[in-house]
């Protein structure tokens, strides 16, 4: 069998392993990098479809967070951010969201004055003194000082939006730790050409520091020998490599890496752990092509008051690359009835679909579903519940987890990838030092 | 021969965008047209949780 040496071998070049691999690779580590798919970038990519180039998975990201990574380890970024981000539709109006004070001002108008001020006057609480515990969901909270269905509409599109949770599955602490954390990064908006532009970036940086990066390279089996891992088995058109390795990091999802080291090679704990606390959380992303712009606002617009859809977003308005000529792309995010299978996927795109025909009016003459995605189980929003907090740490000291299953608190969606892979990257300096495959 | 495997499927749709034929369509779950499939197996590749295989 060929052998490959490196520091460290990274499985899956999602957004954490391309952050991971540019961040260690610029620091001198030998990375090696496998991915099974085709492409870089797992759901972080763009894939061409009738002439319009479709997401994998993220379309809306931030300059304060995803630029500022970028330019952390110089990976050129570029982002179109809408003028307004916002609007949210109450009672079949639009109204624009204020740069600062947002859900403020949408409360507001959701409820009549006194309950208005109750909720605001409970969140402000929640925000600058203490959040609200982990064991109260979100839903729970709000009735306690609202039991208007608009302003649980608006609590129901900022859950789902990034953590596929609805409200009376998410802990108002993890709200809260998620609204902190979100009130600090600024100028969200679409990347030119698409988000997959972000992860190649990433990936460019890595080998431009030596990193390799193999594709439709599945890893079958993580090696390991007293206690260590030594390294990963990989698939090649050539042929098995063993990968040698003093460190890996899987991107592959927490249940992935235990089914790819072996159950029998971890402790029970973690292993209970996982079993109570991974679960992925899903949504539906409709992709709709018109002949014609279908919304207003060029950023996301929020629904408050829909049977499952909370935004819809005219892609093309300001990035006309992604549709061919004379034709719009728009993207239309929906929630589940239920975070957890079993499903009835059919009937959820069903309830999407009567939303999209109430809220797009020119639909049925002027557009088209372009393709319905369903996001769940083995690629879903988030690998994890947001609030179920799983160590990035395996038992097994020099194996990691990075990626959106292993979200630190406050952390949802893309970002959280990152946050992970940062984490990792801190602890794989202090133990390993860079080089040591080589010599 | 392409073969889905329904209970891995999410229906996310990658395989639909990268069919040459056009003879994949999904909502909810995938499902071929085996008049126009070329069996080129180019889906089999994109799909992110091994729910397509190529068997005998
Ligand atoms: C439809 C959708 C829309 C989204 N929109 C947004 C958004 O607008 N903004 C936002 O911030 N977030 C969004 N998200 C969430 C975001 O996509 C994820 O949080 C983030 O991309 C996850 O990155 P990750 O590092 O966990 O890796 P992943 O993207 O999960 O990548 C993992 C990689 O590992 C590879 N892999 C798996 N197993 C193996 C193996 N055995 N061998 C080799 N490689 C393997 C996979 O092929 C994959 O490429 C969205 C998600 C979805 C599904």
């Amino acid at each position: 069998m060929k052998t490959h040496k490196c520091d460290v071998a990274i499985i899956g070049s999602g957004l954490g392993g391309a952050a991971a691999a540019a961040y260690l690779s610029r620091a001198g580590y030998q990375v090696l990098v496998i991915d099974r798919l085709p492409f870089v970038g797992g759901r972080c990519a763009n894939l061409d479809y009738q002439g319009f180039r479709l997401p994998t998975g993220v379309v809306w990201v931030s300059d304060g967070f995803h630029g500022q990574l970028c330019r952390d380890v110089g990976a050129s970024f570029e982002i179109r951010v809408p003028k307004p981000e916002y609007f949210y539709r109450i009672r079949g109006k639009d109204y624009e969201m204020p740069a600062k004070g947002g859900l403020r001002a949408m409360i507001a108008i959701a409820a009549e004055e006194a309950e208005a001020n109750r909720a605001m006057a409970a969140l402000k609480r929640g925000l600058s003194w203490q959040e609200p515990p982990m064991s109260i969901s979100v839903k729970a909270w709000l009735q306690q000082f609202s039991a208007d269905p608009s302003v649980l509409g608006i609590f129901e599109m900022l859950s789902t939006l990034s953590s596929g949770l609805r409200t009376f599955e998410l802990p108002a602490g993890e709200f809260f730790r998620y609204l902190m954390a979100m009130s600090a990064v600024k100028n969200y908006g679409f990347v030119p050409g698409g988000c997959g532009n972000i992860t190649e970036a990433l990936a460019g940086v890595g080998k431009a520091n030596g990193a390799e990066i193999w594709l439709r390279a599945p890893a079958r089996r993580i090696t390991q020998k007293n206690g260590l891992v030594t390294g990963v088995l990989v698939d090649t058109a050539g042929g098995q490599v063993e990968v040698q390795a003093r460190a890996v990091l899987s991107n592959a999802g927490p249940q992935a890496t235990v089914d790819l080291v072996g159950k029998e090679n971890l402790e029970k704990g973690y292993l209970g752990d996982l079993e109570q606390k991974l679960h992925a959380s899903p949504q539906i992303i409709i992709y709709v092509a018109s002949d014609r712009p279908l919304l207003e606002c060029p950023g996301l617009t929020f629904l408050t008051e829909s049977r499952r859809v909370l935004f819809m977003a005219p892609l093309t308005n300001l990035c006309p690359e992604l549709a061919p000529k004379g034709q719009h792309l728009t993207e239309v995010a929906a929630f589940l009835g239920n975070s957890l299978p079993p499903y009835n996927l059919r009937q959820e795109l069903d309830l999407a679909m009567a939303d999209i025909r109430d809220n797009l009016p020119a639909f049925d003459k002027h557009a088209r579903v372009l393709l319905a995605g369903c996001y769940h189980g083995g690629w879903p929003v988030m690998r994890c519940w947001p609030g179920n907090y799983l160590p990035q740490k395996t038992p097994i000291e020099n194996l990691y987890n990075v990626g959106d299953g292993v979200a630190p608190p406050g952390w949802w969606g893309s970002p959280s990838a990152v946050q992970s892979a940062r984490i990792v990257i801190e602890d794989v300096k202090r133990r390993i030092s860079p080089g040591e495959a080589s010599r | 021969m392409l073969t889905i495997l329904p209970e891995k499927c999410v229906g996310c749709g990658m395989c639909v965008m990268v069919c040459p034929e056009e003879a994949l369509a999904v909502w909810g779950l995938v499902e071929v047209d085996r008049k126009k499939c070329t069996d080129c197996l180019t889906c089999v590749e994109y799909c992110p949780v091994e729910a397509l295989e190529d068997r005998p």
